[in-house]
């Protein structure tokens, strides 16, 4: 029996050990993001026609769209919480190319943050491909951009300009590996 | 392994003509040293400076993935990769060791150069 106690503290000293751990982290990612908000919306009121702010801005908002949902918060606040995060996500990249057209980054993570939209709400797809295909027209040679326009097809069916994309991708990807999974997904497509 | 000795193993430029070279490297897989020395690293040249296996390098990858990773590292420094029109990407992939790809960017209205070497995880493409 003692053996057993024992057994049963360590597991519970490693166990709020772990909680503990997770608290910090949660706590560290929002000083982080709040910390970092503070010095892009100092540095844009310093300086408003600075394009590079804004598209910092726009990645941090843009972030949160890809991380898990928090779990102190409920369905309902998370998504009042993607929505705003897209929304500002939203402004700060029309606002960085706005500033900056050439700013290929700035329509990359756009369209992205677009078709990252809510689960289940409707996409805009032609604003979406608009901006893949305005970032294409500035770095044609980018594999990914042209790999994920091939998967944006696809999923609106839209089945002959995805191949297109998608045999692109395949012409300008770096290792053969992953240019064997691309190959892969092209074969599930033609199917 | 200090930024100048890694440029110096990537460039035949000497490292005396790059200004305010900083930057990071370090051994890739310990265990392995063969796979040798990955990192990133950033300076100014007054004259484009020559990668060695120069003729090697071409164009293509996740072109805004390697951007945004050297605007994260480099802050300020790395803006003008931003502006794509003026922007060159060429990458190399060492023969036999597909997780060795070499990486050199710049802007051409900046004399400012970038470069990286390491695996292909940190971004697709």
């Amino acid at each position: 029996m003692p053996n057993a106690t024992s057994a049963t503290r360590t597991i519970m000293f490693l166990a709020s050990l772990l909680v503990a751990a997770a608290f910090c982290w949660l706590i560290y990612l929002s000083v982080n993001g709040i910390l970092f908000q503070h010095f892009a919306n100092k540095a844009i009121s310093d300086n408003p026609n600075a394009p590079e702010m804004y598209y910092l801005r726009g990645c941090n908002h843009e972030s949160f769209l890809n991380t898990y949902q928090n779990p102190f918060k409920s369905d309902e606040q998370h998504h009042e919480d993607w929505d705003r995060e897209e929304k500002l996500a939203l402004a700060d990249f029309s606002k960085a190319v706005e500033l900056a057209p050439d700013y290929a980054c700035a329509y990359y993570h756009r369209g992205r943050c677009q078709w990252w939209h809510q689960p289940g709400a409707p996409h805009d797809n032609e604003s979406i491909i608009a901006d893949y295909k305005k970032a294409l027209s500035l770095v044609p040679d980018d594999s990914q951009l042209h790999l994920e326009l091939g998967r944006f097809y696809a999923t609106i069916n839209r089945k002959a300009e995805a191949i297109v994309e998608y045999q692109k991708a395949i012409e300008l990807v770096v290792d053969e590996d992953r240019g064997n999974r691309v190959q892969r997904e092209l074969q599930e497509l033609q199917k | 392994m200090s930024p100048a000795q890694f440029a110096a193993l990537y460039f035949e430029t000497p490292v005396p003509l790059m200004r305010k070279l900083e930057g990071t490297a370090y051994l890739g897989v310990p265990s392995r040293p063969q796979f040798g020395y990955v990192g990133y690293i950033a300076f100014e040249c007054d004259q484009e400076p020559v990668l060695r296996d120069a003729q090697q390098f071409k164009s293509g990858g996740h072109i805004i993935g390697l951007t945004d990773s050297f605007v994260t590292r480099f802050d300020a420094f790395a803006y003008s990769l931003l502006h794509a029109r003026d922007t060159t990407c060429l990458r190399y992939i060492e023969p036999g060791n597909e997780s060795s790809i070499r990486w050199f960017m710049h802007n051409k209205k900046t004399n400012k150069y970038f470069f990286r070497r390491g695996s292909n995880d940190m971004f697709p493409g």
